[in-house]
């Protein structure tokens, strides 16, 4: 790294304001992978600059709404950072969809040379990220957050089929469909199907058969045995106990004798998620 | 509420939480690829039936959508893995709604 290699030397006969001392070519790097819709972040820190003034400083950056990464240049002078925090000012993201980076880097735009990661963590409406002097954590640390998603009604005679979104992890809680069925005469059996995004790797059968001119409600949840009927047409099926879903991974139903004339709909289920780089 | 022209599903874009969401099309079902197969658009391993080779392998769609974005690196906005045959914007849909709104009298006139 000859940029650093020639860098003018510390100032040892200076005060220390903090162990974080930059120079006039570093800078900050603000990083956001976020999912929620109208979040704002806000980055405010105090710094020391060689002359002892103390220079309170405030940015701003609107992240991505869709899991990729933003990244802003945040200039600083030279001298000594003491601390700041990031934190949200529009919306109300919970934690698990909204992560930031935030690095000293040397240099600005996309070629800026990384040299140490600050703070790393997840910011909520009530929980700001201080730095620096904070444990890093990783985006698949916490509980992840919990949504109840409305899947797609597939077409007539379609199955169902969604998709863990590119920069999500998710942890499927539990799902349901209901299939209503046409006078044809078939004994439907739904089997719940998770793959990688081409082959399966687990199926969960309903075991009960769902018979034509009929609105039968299936849901798969974790902590079941054996699926069971209930009354009014309710049949439960069971999901892994702790499963975990990359991006690009499916949850399918995969009918047995479904009809062309057969409807899937009203499709929501319950996922905790996460964000992952991918 | 929209319709994707790939397969027929139907979606709203913005979840009711705020969060976008990103149809992909599904593999045929057994009946759709039974249907393909008596037209002639693909051929089924001798000796099998559509309800045993979907258990098998999946059928996708030569012009299926996938609105997820190719990775998490900064990107074109709006990129998506395959555009399909696209989408139609819907009204709402009644049907599909989870909570409807129902209009009702004062307090002392409810049965």
């Amino acid at each position: 790294m000859p940029d650093v290699q020639q860098s003018p030397p510390y100032p040892m006969q200076a005060s220390f304001a903090s162990q974080w001392y930059m120079l006039k070519e570093d800078n900050l790097r603000l990083t956001s992978y976020n999912a929620l819709a109208s979040v704002r972040l806000e980055v405010r820190y105090r710094f020391v600059d060689t002359n002892g003034n103390l220079i309170p400083s405030q940015e701003a950056q609107v992240p991505n709404t869709d899991r990729t990464a933003k990244s802003s240049i945040l200039i600083t002078p030279e001298g000594w950072l003491l601390g700041g925090e990031v934190f949200v000012s529009g919306a109300a993201p919970l934690i698990g969809q909204t992560y930031v980076v935030l690095e000293i880097v040397r240099g600005t735009g996309s070629s800026a040379l990384p040299l140490q990661v600050i703070a790393a963590g997840y910011v909520s409406a009530k929980q700001p990220l201080p730095f620096p002097g904070v444990q890093i954590t990783s985006s698949l640390d916490s509980g992840g957050a919990l949504r109840s998603i409305t899947g797609a009604t597939p077409g007539a005679g379609a199955e169902i089929s969604e998709t863990v979104p590119t920069g999500a992890r998710w942890e499927l809680l539990a799902f349901g469909a209901n299939l209503v069925t046409s006078a044809a005469a078939a004994n439907r059996m739904p089997v719940l199907t998770l793959d990688d995004g081409t082959t399966i790797y687990f199926r969960g059968p309903m075991n009960i058969n769902e018979v034509a001119s009929g609105t039968w409600s299936n849901y798969w949840t974790q902590g079941l045995l054996v699926s069971a009927a209930g009354p009014s047409n309710v049949i439960n099926g069971a999901v892994p106990t702790g499963n975990r879903l990359g991006a690009g991974h499916r949850i399918r139903t995969v009918t047995s004798a479904i009809q062309a004339g057969d409807q899937w709909g009203t499709v929501q289920y319950l996922v905790r998620e996460w964000l992952e780089g991918a | 509420m929209v319709e994707c022209q790939s397969c027929g599903g139907r979606y709203e874009p913005i979840q009711p939480d705020g969060m976008e969401y990103y149809h992909r099309c599904p593999p045929l079902s057994a009946a759709e690829l039974e249907a393909a197969v008596k037209d002639g658009r693909v051929e089924l391993p001798k000796d099998e039936t559509a309800e045993i080779a979907v258990q098998r392998r999946t059928y996708e769609r030569s012009n299926a959508r996938d609105e997820n974005r190719p990775s998490t690196a900064p990107r074109t906005p709006g990129e998506m893995k395959a555009e399909g045959a696209g989408v139609v914007e819907l009204d709402a849909d009644p049907l599909t709604a989870p909570v409807v709104p129902v209009e009702m009298p004062p307090i002392a006139k409810q049965p």
